[in-house]
């Protein structure tokens, strides 16, 4: 390795890009957002009940739980997003068509990568929220039953809500590595942020200007998130204030780590 | 007992070695520039997925007519050509960041790009509207794309025709097309193939390639789109590789091989007259 010597570092024009950027980048920035908002979503939603048929004393739901993540875990997003897209459509099973929904049109490769992302996301947010409801004490269980709750409302009532506070710093995890990984999207032909900044750095060589810049704006993204992050965890602190430090923590303290 | 053997064995591969080098800068035609011989290699960039210029055999070993024409280039100063996978769309900052020494990669050589590295025209080649067999939506030709759906690679020249075409569609009143850029050439065709798409837009020797390969299941669209030169990119500050490739490009045109490699892979319309 060697530094190569005079800095040709272009000041200006990694400026330019940040604070100016054009509309067809801010749209990349958008797509970026909806794609993994709605890939978090609906794995989010998808892994509830794949976490129920884990814990279920049903043998075949188990299995068919168990294999669901067995796959989605054990194979690379990037592959999972060739075979549904391209790979489903070659071999004449499904095309992903564009749907137009009046305000816009959501197109096929984005609900390839939607659906995807939120099956790929289910199987992890499935495992995730198994250990939540583990978590919580049998002595709840056994107190709900002594009071004469049926099981079904013992979960929804008792260990549900618990059970939500302990999801939602591995759920931030997440949803950051979802932010992150839709830059696995071109593959697919999808112009998110990743795919745009490389255009723009296929047309003007600027290659760490622009990506620093694509860098940012993912930075940015993520430490929105840990802001709504930090909000949910005061949500569900609301009767436990005292007991949860760390949604005590304000925003800046969040991010940073730093008391003041 | 080993240890005299394993003396005797270092001794031998020495002399091998030393006799290799000998025979090398013997039959080295064209001097290399000294960092170039000294590293007895010449590292080419190259986005290897753009048959029948580069692309795998099934074995994983690059081949085509831009890599027939790296190895005899390189072959004349004497040295080893390395092929170095490189995604199109970074491969003028790779060479920037001295990841190779050139570039061979169905690269057009544009006024955009000439600011930043030099060119040894090789070949002239026009791009092509490919289209399912039978042309399905009577696509005309570039400029009949309104509305549909066109697949192309990013950070080509073609990418950028396809949006300057969106513009005039636009002035026009007319439906714009959905351009979608993947990382490879090979994809974009993928994508047409599995019907993802109504058009794919590439170099009509490619587009040829092709049709024939899939047995006829593609075939292009209207007329050829303008016609740009295929380069070998150097960096700006490597004057000596630059003249030595001009020397050895003239070279194989003289002794046939230049013309001899475009026919082996059915380009020889390309050939620069």
């Amino acid at each position: 390795m060697s530094l190569i010597g005079s800095s040709q570092f272009d000041g200006h024009y990694f400026w330019e890009h940040l604070v100016h950027p054009q509309g067809f980048f801010l749209t990349a920035v958008w797509t970026t957002i909806y794609l993994a908002v709605g890939g978090q979503v609906f794995g989010t939603i998808l892994g509830l009940p794949l976490a129920m048929a884990r814990r279920s004393s049903n043998r075949l739901l188990v299995s068919a739980a168990w294999f669901y993540s067995w796959i989605w875990r054990g194979t690379p997003l990037l592959v999972q997003l060739l075979i549904v897209d391209v790979g489903l459509a070659e071999a004449g099973i499904y095309r992903w068509n564009d749907i137009n929904f009046g305000l816009f049109t959501l197109s096929g490769a984005a609900q390839a990568a939607l659906v995807t992302l939120a099956l790929a996301e289910a199987a992890y947010m499935g495992e995730i929220f198994r250990a939540a409801i583990g978590a919580i004490d049998r002595g709840q269980w056994e107190a709900a039953k002594s009071v004469g709750m049926a099981p079904w409302t013992t979960m929804r009532l008792v260990i549900l809500p618990q059970a939500a506070r302990v999801v939602v710093p591995p759920l931030g995890n997440e949803f950051i590595t979802m932010l992150k990984q839709t830059s696995l999207l071109s593959v697919i032909g999808v112009t998110e942020l990743f795919r745009t900044s490389s255009d723009i750095n296929s047309a003007d060589f600027k290659t760490f200007e622009i990506f620093t810049v694509a860098a940012l704006w993912y930075l940015l993204l993520t430490s929105v998130w840990a802001l709504v992050q930090h909000w949910i965890e005061r949500r569900l602190a609301r009767s436990e204030r005292a007991v949860v430090a760390t949604a005590d923590k304000d925003p800046f303290e969040r991010l940073t780590g730093i008391a003041h | 007992m080993r240890h005299r053997l394993s003396i005797g064995a270092v001794v031998l591969v020495a002399a091998a070695l030393a006799a290799g080098v000998a025979l090398a800068a013997s039959s080295a035609k064209i001097a290399p520039p000294a960092n170039i011989a000294s590293a007895g290699k010449i590292v080419y960039c190259s986005d290897i997925s753009f048959p029948p210029f580069e692309s795998y055999t099934g074995s994983n070993k690059p081949i085509g007519s831009d890599v027939d024409l790296g190895n005899a280039l390189a072959a004349l100063m004497g040295v080893k050509a390395v092929w170095a996978n490189t995604q199109f769309d970074g491969i003028i900052p790779a060479l920037q960041a001295k990841k190779c020494d050139a570039i061979i990669s169905g690269l057009y050589d544009k006024a955009s790009r000439r600011k930043v590295v030099d060119f040894v025209d090789y070949a002239v080649l026009g791009n092509s509207v490919v289209v399912p067999k039978g042309n399905p939506k009577h696509i005309s030709g570039l400029s009949g794309l309104s509305g549909l759906k066109v697949g192309v690679q990013s950070g080509t020249t073609l990418r950028q025709q396809l949006l300057a075409e969106n513009t005039k569609l636009k002035a026009a009143g007319k439906a714009a097309m959905t351009i979608l850029d993947f990382p490879k050439d090979s994809d974009a065709f993928q994508q047409l193939i599995a019907g993802n798409l109504d058009a794919y837009y590439t170099v009509t020797s490619t587009a040829a390639y092709y049709g024939k390969k899939t047995g006829g299941k593609t075939q292009t669209a209207g007329p050829q789109v303008s016609a740009f030169p295929f380069g070998i990119a150097t960096l700006k500050s490597n004057k000596p590789l630059h003249a030595a490739f001009v020397k050895g490009f003239a070279l194989l045109r003289k002794n046939g091989q230049y013309l001899a490699i475009l026919k082996r892979w059915g380009v020889a319309n390309a050939a620069i007259k």
